[in-house]
């Protein structure tokens, strides 16, 4: 059960929105309340130090303005509830992505709940950020 | 509250000067309401003869207040100082028989005094030159020699062999004065001409022999070592020790200004001086110390310092601002009210007022019967709620850790110690320590905060820690700030809910955050 086929199927079953499935990733455009929406990308992929899949859920938040975006970012990891920010370089002008990930042993079996909830804090987490940062609903 | 006394973090949080003055308030933090009750009711437990029935099962929090405490913390090093003579053999054939011109004991062995505050007493002894003089032994009287014990002066000793007689056993007929010879004559024996005995050659017959202890009956005296006179020299025994004084300020009233509790929280201030300084003066004090405690410091000042002596000095002072929270409990038990204060870094409990105590018979057995039920889980008291507080009392698990995780990493072989925030892990055959925190996120959640340090937070690094984050597999680089804000540092750190956690799955993510972390810092991936 820890395929992208049954994320995919979660996230239909609890989500409104759009959803494109890959074979290892999906992107998910989730429609949260007041009519926003928010773009949450998610990855299963195999852990590089032991026996476990590892389901990445990522959603941009905002564009780094300046350097005080990047402390308070990393200082926010310490009291962050779940999951923490990233800088992403690749982009230009880079932008912080918020992700949380969950590893899931090779012998256990994934939570729906707890992959549920993780997306939809996480939605919720990073349009607040955008929201905060700028009125668009650019992500 | 713990074997080690150790700091609750939750329940004594860092101060600072501006906070020492604010009144008190409302606790409703619910995982400190919990923190307070695991508390009270440990104390309870080891306090039960002396408490109502079942009052620590039974005991609720109805209401809780704060008040942060101030106490100024006086350390004196004082020293103390004694004469006192040693005889020594006279064999160096000298001695200093100069007179002293000081009986001043600090002058006669001057020695550096390094404020150490010590928190055992230091002993030494000091030889001082002069006033050396010449005795007779009180041993020997001057003599130089003594009686010998083993031969009683006599010079001879009893010889062994022959026990004192003289004379052997002949060791042809074994005594009997006749023998065999050729299987079946008895004869008379030629050795000893029948009379079974053989003079003894060693002692010429005589039975004793010179004593081997002594010279003609004299030992050379042991204490003076056959010299017949002592040197009477002069030494100085130092005792340096911490007198430990404190005056507590409490706005509320709550606590009387010498509670022992005034001196068991953190420093954060301290000032040392070494004593005697000509320019010290109390008043210097008023404008570094909080004008609530200068009064107080001043009191225990002018009463506890020592003027000096030519046996006593006092060479040190520290001064401490100390502050800690106090909470003051409104509790109930079926009904029944009961005032409780808890402060201090030990968690010191102060009862102000407690229900009326039931008495009886019938109270026994009532008390009785519960324990017996409680072993079968019966009782008042859950067993899952009596390992808990069992373990508490112990030391062995930290106080917000009601679903035992810590106890069930150690069952899975890791190594976990208590910590004043949660636990300090560490890996089996790994080195990096892993710290957990126990943080009240919400009012109905507890998150539990897992960090690894990984170096200093230098500022050019910020956005290459950020990027990192990025390719992590389990948790993310954050950036934390030490209590005084002069440094910053780098930690792997993971967040997730306390409440159902699995400690297999959890000792799974530590594993893999303790490679994460390992990885980050063996290719320098921060520098």
């Amino acid at each position: 059960v820890n395929t992208m086929e049954y994320l995919h199927s979660l996230l239909k079953m609890n989500f409104r929105g759009k959803i494109d499935v890959g074979k290892n990733e999906l992107l998910a455009r989730i429609e949260l309340q007041g009519g926003r929406k928010q773009t949450v990308h998610v990855l299963i992929r195999g852990s590089k130090y032991c026996d476990a899949n590892i389901i990445e859920l990522k959603s941009r938040c905002c564009v780094v303005r300046n350097a005080t975006f990047v402390r308070a970012a990393l200082k926010r990891n310490m009291v962050n509830q779940i999951g923490g920010f990233a800088l992403n370089q690749k982009t230009s002008p880079p932008v912080i992505d918020l992700i949380q990930r969950i590893l899931i042993p090779h012998h256990m079996q994934l939570n729906p709940e707890e992959i549920t909830q993780a997306v939809t804090f996480l939605a919720w987490q990073a349009d607040l950020i955008e929201r905060n940062s700028n009125e668009k609903d650019q992500f | 509250l713990t074997k080690n006394r150790m700091r609750i973090h939750s329940l004594q949080p860092g101060f600072s000067i501006e906070e020492l003055l604010d009144g008190e308030a409302g606790v409703s933090d619910q995982k400190l309401l919990n923190d307070l009750l695991t508390v009270v009711k440990v104390w309870a437990k080891k306090d039960s003869q002396n408490l109502p029935d079942f009052f620590d099962s039974e005991v609720e929090i109805v209401s809780a207040r704060r008040q942060v405490c101030s106490s100024i913390v006086l350390n004196i090093q004082r020293e103390e100082r004694a004469l006192f003579p040693t005889l020594v053999p006279f064999k160096t054939r000298k001695f200093d028989r100069k007179q002293w011109e000081t009986s001043d004991c600090f002058e006669l062995a001057p020695r550096d005094l390094p404020c150490l505050f010590p928190d055992v007493a230091i002993k030494k002894i000091y030889p001082v030159v002069g006033n050396e003089e010449l005795v007779l032994c009180q041993t020997c009287g001057g003599s130089a020699q003594l009686v010998c014990s083993i031969c009683d002066g006599s010079g001879k000793q009893t010889h062994d062999t022959c026990n004192g007689g003289g004379t052997l056993r002949c060791s042809r007929c074994f005594g009997a004065g006749r023998h065999l010879t050729g299987g079946v004559n008895l004869v008379t024996c030629t050795a000893c001409n029948g009379s079974g005995s053989v003079a003894c050659d060693p002692c010429g017959s005589s039975g004793s022999v010179v004593c081997a202890n002594c010279d003609e009956g004299a030992i050379d005296c042991s204490d003076c070592q056959g010299v017949g006179k002592m040197l009477k020299r002069w030494n100085i025994r130092s005792e340096i020790s911490t007198v430990k004084l404190h005056k507590l300020y409490c706005r509320s009233n709550w606590l009387n200004p010498n509670a022992a509790m005034g001196c068991d929280g953190i420093t954060l201030q301290e000032y040392r001086y070494a004593l005697p300084v000509p320019t010290f003066e109390i008043e210097s004090l008023k404008n570094k110390l909080p004008p609530q405690l200068f009064p107080l410091a001043r009191d225990l000042l002018e009463h506890s310092l020592r003027p000096r002596t030519d046996f006593q000095i006092d060479s040190g002072l520290k001064l401490e601002v100390q502050a800690f929270n106090v909470y003051r409990l409104e509790l109930q038990q079926n009904g029944q009210p009961a005032v409780l204060l808890v402060g201090g870094l030990s968690n010191e409990i102060v009862p102000v007022q407690l229900p009326p105590r039931s008495k009886g018979l019938v109270s026994q057995v009532l008390r009785g019967m519960d324990s017996a039920l409680n072993l079968v889980g019966l009782g008042t008291r859950s067993r899952a709620e009596r390992e808990f507080l069992k373990l508490v009392e112990a030391g062995e698990i930290y106080i917000t850790d009601t679903d035992l995780l810590g106890p069930a990493l150690r069952n899975l072989g890791v190594q976990v110690e208590v910590s004043s925030v949660g636990y300090q892990i560490t890996l089996e055959g790994k080195t990096l320590p892993i710290s957990l925190g126990f943080v009240q996120e919400s009012k109905e959640q507890i998150l539990l905060r897992t960090t690894i340090t990984l170096g200093q937070g230098d500022r050019e690094n910020f956005p290459r820690a950020l990027a990192i984050n990025q390719y992590l597999e389990t948790g993310f680089i954050g950036l934390v700030e030490s209590e005084d804000r002069s440094r910053e540092t780098f930690v792997l750190i993971d967040n997730r809910y306390y409440k159902n956690l699995e400690p297999e799955r959890f000792l799974a993510v530590l594993q893999q955050l303790y490679r994460e972390a390992n990885a980050i810092i063996k290719e320098k991936r921060l520098l």
